[in-house]
């Protein structure tokens, strides 16, 4: 019952994200039942309390596994079969880099842009193959598969690690992240081409017209190439330049009659 | 645009997402684009400027202390305007995206006015655990959200308003010519963001055959 109440807390780890020391009070927050239960004496857990207000920070869904080690490290010293009265802090900053690289590589990195890649891709679909009816479907599907693995994840780590304890690092350590990463942005590649290709195919042909402005715009597949080789080669410009480069891309086009 | 209130309320909630509460990516172009769009009678519109900001802004995520742009006001806001005023007009939807993106950057910089503040509640928890005021724990956490979600819906409202009327205003005086552009630019963007997208992909390696040289 303690650890599901925990587990909701873990959702505020950030809700006082400060520059200072970032996730600090979120993360005392997380503890505050813990240690409230396991010290009886107000001013010994005070001097608790204190040991974890320093600076903390990593990636939100990874800290549970932090968390648990640290509750279980806690517990430890409660009740005497841990001296080092450090080790919380030690696990905290030990962990807290390895761990956040894998959360931002994996999920922030890969299995984000992979599940936006599927609800493009049902866009598109649903504009060139299905009814309109069906638009409303690819935001559902991003929300549910992106959170079904997010949620999931963040449960079985803080569970797995209260009883694991030092030994799932072991077990994250063989979970083959990168692997998996790197199967996740094959996979992403083939679905975004997949996208690229019904877009050109859907709208690089047609002519559109214009009811509003009783003209015709000649959406033109060879424009679309070249946009597509320029945003390509110019990726690592900052998105907010390269939005505005293609709006004055469009009026010079529009301009020249193209 | 007699909803003001309630759009403030759910685009505070929205924004909430991307760093204060859960991380359950509500907060993504691609999700609050359309949840206005169908609020308002136009999913399309919704769809369209959502995977527009989705691919070309597709890197922006908080990691560490840098603080990116609100990808949610920016979606948010070309979407209401967009549906308030000129319903199913792909030029006046891609006006209201040029115009919302300066917003969503103004707004950056109130957030990280906020997360400053962040640090003086901090202070109070701390000072307040010293002197054995536990429950400021749970208070510096609700207040943090609490003032996240006023300075944050107050923006949303302000910005819909004022930013919708001159949105209207301009609007009404563009050349035609301008409005072929934005015509234009509605079939353009997604090329532009496919490119961005494809660009993350340039170093990418195939783990089978990275397994066999290893």
């Amino acid at each position: 019952m303690i650890k599901n109440f925990i587990f909701l807390r873990t959702f505020f780890l950030q809700a006082l994200w400060n520059f200072e020391r970032l996730q600090n009070i979120g993360f005392l927050y997380i503890l505050y039942p813990v240690i409230k239960s396991l010290y009886k004496d107000k001013e010994e857990r005070k001097k608790v309390l204190l040991r974890h207000i320093g600076f903390f920070n990593t990636n939100p869904y990874m800290a549970n596994i932090i968390i648990a080690m640290v509750i279980n490290a806690e517990n430890n010293i409660a009740s005497g079969q841990e001296q080092n009265i450090k080790k919380p802090e030690m696990i905290k900053s030990v962990l807290a880099g390895p761990v956040a690289a894998i959360g931002d590589s994996f999920f922030w990195g890969t299995w984000r842009p992979f599940v936006s890649f599927i609800a493009i891709l049902l866009i598109i679909l649903s504009m060139n193959m299905f009814s309109v009816n069906f638009l409303w479907i690819a935001p559902i599907i991003f929300i549910v598969l992106y959170n079904v693995v997010h949620i999931a994840f963040r449960y079985w780590s803080l569970i797995v690690s209260f009883r694991l304890n030092d030994k799932m690092i072991k077990i994250v350590s063989k979970l083959e992240i990168k692997f998996m990463g790197d199967i996740f942005r094959i996979v992403g590649l083939i679905i975004i081409t997949l996208a690229i290709f019904f877009y050109f195919k859907t709208f690089g042909f047609v002519p559109v017209v214009d009811t509003e402005l009783h003209r015709l715009v000649y959406p033109d597949v060879l424009i679309y190439g070249a946009i597509f080789l320029i945003s390509f080669l110019f990726g690592r410009i900052r998105p907010v330049i390269m939005f505005y480069f293609a709006l004055i891309f469009s009026f010079i086009l529009g301009y020249l009659g193209i | 645009m007699e909803h003001i209130i309630i759009f403030s309320i759910i685009g505070a909630v929205l924004s909430a997402d991307i760093t204060m509460f859960g991380q359950f990516m509500i907060s993504r172009p691609i999700f609050c684009g359309p949840l206005f769009g169908y609020i308002l009678g136009d999913i399309h519109t919704g769809l369209w400027l959502g995977m527009i900001v989705e691919m070309m802004w597709i890197n922006a995520i908080p990691m560490g202390v840098s603080v990116p742009v609100d990808l949610t006001m920016m979606t948010s806001l070309a979407v209401i305007w967009s549906c308030s005023f000129f319903q199913g007009s792909q030029e006046a939807a891609i006006f209201a995206l040029a115009l919302s993106v300066p917003f969503a950057y103004l707004y950056k910089e109130v957030d990280l006015a906020g997360r400053l503040f962040n640090t003086k509640i901090m202070h109070w928890v701390e000072d307040g655990v010293e002197k054995g005021y536990e429950t400021r724990i749970s208070k510096g956490i609700y207040l943090g959200l609490l003032f996240f979600f006023i300075r944050t819906a107050v923006m949303y409202g302000v910005l819909m308003l004022l930013g919708g009327l001159l949105y209207k205003a301009i609007y009404s005086y563009l050349p035609v010519q301008i409005m072929i552009s934005f015509k234009k630019a509605w079939y353009y963007l997604p090329v532009f963001g496919f490119g961005a997208v494809l660009y993350n992909f340039k170093n990418i390696k195939i783990p089978f055959i990275k397994k066999q040289n290893d």
